[in-house]
């Protein structure tokens, strides 16, 4: 007797949500089953990968890893964003605003609309545009970048509980889509998106930032906070969960201790290089399994397996011919055979 | 399947005796359905209504130990599908895989390499189980060779790969006294290796071409007795493979399918042309339902990052891990050493008492219950507030140990600083670094 597989009925659907405009939109969720699940149902669109560009050089902030494959482009938006359109394929930017930081450089509103200006000007794929989590600087922010490219369909985040009129109004009148942000908590999540349909802001001009946690620091959190939402929307048909879902995976990585660390430091992490790869790419597994429609990724190898990974999850066949990581730095190698302990038998 | 307690009433002695502590058998028959009460507490049961009450109780996924000493493992016995609704218990056992044609030096090299890639996270020392010992040959002699320097030379519990009865046999002689796991009986050899694994008292996997197959042969192990088996459904292709976990796992959860109610072990090695891609699969396997997962090696860059996610993912997803609240003295410090605080959150706590410890610079570090929350959280809470962290302060008793009243807090937490001073009016507040990384630095260069 052959085995009869048990299937999940689902009654809702994600809805979908686009970014961007014309000939390069792209279109996000669309889903009908738990993300990759397409023996009971279908993912019209495959998770997306955005690529981060910074407003300003982040050279000594990041780990040699991370800066290598942007060195000849880190001080230059533009020219940034570019290489990761033309040569890494990224499918969508996003603008990290991270210098309009009040508590750091504060760089002013006209400023930051300079560079959103730019980078849209320079490709031609859809842009999100991220602010600092300081809601205040935020609003004055991204209303004016909403008002300077009016029409141009940016996601504009993060947007929290104390700016969603502010920004949630600017983004309705100049045509751009929200991404409500919330600190991990379903209920959250649900609420900010009842007062952005109070606002008027409808379902498909929202994606949700469910909050991204590291791996080894929250990740478990996120995951499984991502995987009740997606309960809720698919099961429950809970239409303010409906929505695309976002994880800054790269950010949250690249900042640990253990994506920096040299051989020297950490024999036993093998070579850094491939480590922060690896913590990336293992990162991004598990948020799309947890639902994740846009994955915000920083190196472009993790964007090569991972992109590699939704298609073999969405048509299927062997990973053989994938090729391994290809290294920009030199390998680091120690020996182990000295740091072995004696086996405990 | 779990019986209702109707059901359980049915098989009961209906004479309301009340010796089970409870007046009527139906009263007790709704304990047992609740996990409230043990069969045993019933001295009139029969042995039938036992042994069909035992059945319906067994865990729907087998359980299965695998190996012995201190990376023994044990696999299976989960009971849900998402791990926010009840915490995933066994984590995957991760392997590297050998040939048996390896040399020996080479092999001693790698025992001795793997051995070296240990982790201490959160208190925890977090390393892989298991060497998969693939015969290549059909050379029963070298296979055996191989397996017995790892099981008396190294902590690995081993998985003997062989479709040849006779090679697995020279092999589990060698190593049986660490209970290793035997792969695999396939519909060619089912009946010996089933009669192997049984005599010796091993747990066996069963590898199949595709899950019907699976199913009519886990029938015929268990027909001969045999329990402890692991499911390998033939996928080697993501897709297919993924499919194949999630549908097994729903088999015996929802539909309480006893002939798919065991692990799986799972083979990246075989998927993959480089550890690169193999460590994305297995990323993949360890967050939905595999048992075990084979590399073809493990080298820290890869095998690091699968032990976090695996560490996040098997993690209680209702109550974070804690340690008590305190004050915690770090490499012998005096009345002079700075005094550090943070949350009881383990992940924070381990965090900062490491780096602590790498600065050399004797420390005392106050630990405050936040209920588990790290700093931010705390802070974002309302726990880890100016006046909730100078009452503490003050209660901890840590002002008698030291000359110099100065504490450090958190660099996430600077906004409460204002508050804390106001409240320890005595002391100086200093703010320290955000990263913990940057500790040792910070207090080195503390002129004290
Ligand atoms: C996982 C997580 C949770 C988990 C809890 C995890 C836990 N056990 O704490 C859950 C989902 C429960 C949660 C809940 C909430 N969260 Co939360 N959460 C996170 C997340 C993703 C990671 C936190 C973490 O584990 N960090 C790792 C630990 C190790 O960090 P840490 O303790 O800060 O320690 C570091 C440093 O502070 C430093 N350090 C620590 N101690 C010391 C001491 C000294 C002396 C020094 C020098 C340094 C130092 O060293 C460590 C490593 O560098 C962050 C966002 C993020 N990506 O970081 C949000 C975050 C912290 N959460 C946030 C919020 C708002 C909340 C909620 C209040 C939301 C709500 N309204 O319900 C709740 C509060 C909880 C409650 N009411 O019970 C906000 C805080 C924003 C803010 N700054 O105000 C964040 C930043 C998310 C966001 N961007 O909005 N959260
Ligand atoms: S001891 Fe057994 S027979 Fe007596 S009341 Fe309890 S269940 Fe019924």
């Amino acid at each position: 007797m052959a085995l009869e597989i048990f299937k999940q009925a689902y009654s809702g659907k994600i809805g979908e949500t686009t970014l961007g405009t014309g000939g390069s939109a792209v279109k996000l969720g669309g889903e009908v089953s738990y993300p990759f699940y397409l023996f009971e149902g279908e993912m019209p669109n495959p998770p997306r990968i955005a690529m981060e560009v910074w407003d300003y050089d982040p050279t000594g902030e990041w780990p040699d890893a991370a800066v290598e494959p942007f060195r000849d482009v880190i001080s230059s938006p533009e020219a940034w964003a570019r290489k990761c359109v033309d040569e890494y394929g990224a499918d969508i930017i996003v603008l990290q605003l991270k210098s309009t930081d009040p508590n750091g450089m504060d760089t002013n509103a006209d400023k930051a609309a300079e560079t959103a200006k730019k980078v849209s000007d320079a490709v031609d794929v859809p842009i999100i545009i991220w602010g600092t989590a300081n809601n205040q600087k935020d609003e004055e922010v991204l209303k004016k970048i909403s008002e300077s490219c009016e029409g141009k369909n940016f996601a504009l985040g993060p947007v929290e509980e104390p700016n969603n009129k502010g920004i949630g109004a600017s983004a309705m009148g100049y045509g751009h889509t929200i991404v409500s942000s919330s600190p991990i908590d379903v209920n959250l999540a649900k609420q900010l998106n009842i007062l952005l349909g109070n606002l008027g802001v409808q379902n498909d001009r929202i994606i949700i930032d469910p909050t991204t946690g590291g791996l080894g620091y929250g990740l478990e959190y996120a995951y499984s906070v991502m995987e009740r939402i997606r309960m809720a929307a698919l099961t429950q048909e809970d239409d303010k969960l409906q929505m695309p879902m976002i994880n800054h995976i790269g950010n949250e990585i690249w900042k640990c201790k253990e994506a920096a660390q040299t051989t020297e430091d950490a024999p036993a992490f093998g070579d850094p290089e491939r480590r922060g790869i690896l913590l990336e790419t293992v990162a991004a597994v598990c948020y799309l399994l947890a639902g994740c429609n846009v994955a915000v990724l920083r190196h472009p190898e993790t964007v090569r397996l991972t992109r590699a990974f939704i298609e073999l999850m969405t048509h299927g066949g062997s990973a053989h011919g994938i090729r391994g990581i290809s290294k920009r730095l030199e390998l680091q190698q120690t020996d182990l055979i000295s740091l072995s302990p004696d086996p405990n038998l | 399947m779990e019986l209702t307690g109707i059901q359980i009433f049915k098989l009961l002695p209906k004479t309301n005796c009340g010796e089970c502590g409870v007046p009527t058998c139906l009263a007790f028959a709704m304990n047992l359905a609740a996990g409230k009460a043990e069969l045993d507490a019933c001295p009139y049961v029969s042995d039938e209504a036992k042994s069909s009450l035992s059945e319906a109780s067994a865990p729907p996924i087998r359980p299965v130990e695998i190996g012995t000493g201190v990376r023994a493992l044990k696999i299976g016995g989960e009971t849900v599908l998402f791990r926010h609704e009840k915490t995933f218990c066994n984590p995957t056992g991760l392997g590297a895989m050998i040939s048996s044609d390896v040399d020996m030096k080479d092999l001693d090299y790698k025992l001795k390499e793997w051995n070296a890639l240990q982790y201490e996270r959160v208190g925890l020392n977090l390393v892989p189980e298991l060497v998969a010992l693939k015969d290549v040959k059909g050379d029963g002699p070298l296979f055996a060779a191989a397996a017995k320097k790892i099981a008396e030379e190294s902590e690995f519990n081993l998985i003997l790969m062989s479709d040849k009865v006779d090679v697995i046999r020279t092999g589990v002689d060698a190593c049986a006294f660490r209970k290793p796991l035997l792969y695999a009986a396939t519909s060619d050899n089912a009946e010996e290796m089933g009669a192997l694994a049984k005599e010796k008292g091993l747990p066996l996997t069963v590898k199949a071409e595709n899950l019907d197959d699976l199913i009519a042969l886990t029938d015929q192990l268990t027909g001969m007795g045999l329990q402890d088996l692991v499911l390998d459904s033939g996928a080697r292709e993501p897709k297919k493979l993924f499919e194949d976990q999630v549908v097994i796992r729903r088999a015996a959860l929802k539909d309480g399918n006893r002939s798919l109610g065991f692990p799986t072990i799972t083979f990246p090695c075989e998927m993959a042309d480089n550890l690169d891609v193999e460590t994305m699969i297995a990323s993949m396997l360890i967050a939905k339902y595999a048992g075990m997962v084979v590399l073809s090696d493990f080298k820290g860059e890869s095998l690091f990052p699968l032990l976090l996610e695996r560490l996040n993912i098997f993690t209680d997803p209702q109550r974070p891990m804690t340690v008590s609240e305190g004050i915690y003295e770090i490499g012998g410090p005096d009345a002079d050493s700075p005094v550090l605080i943070t949350t009881n959150f383990s992940l924070t706590y381990f965090i900062v008492s490491g780096e602590i410890e790498a600065s050399r610079v004797p420390s005392w570090l106050l630990i405050m219950d936040t209920e588990g929350l790290s700093v931010m959280t705390a802070w974002a809470a309302g726990k880890f507030s100016g006046d909730a962290v100078g009452a503490f302060v003050k209660k901890s008793g840590i002002a008698d140990r030291i000359a110099c009243k100065e504490i450090i807090i958190p660099g996430y937490a600077a906004a409460i600083s204002g508050e804390l001073e106001e409240e320890l009016s005595d002391w100086e507040v200093t703010i320290g670094p955000r990263d913990a990384s940057l500790i040792p630095k910070f207090l080195k260069g503390m002129s004290r």
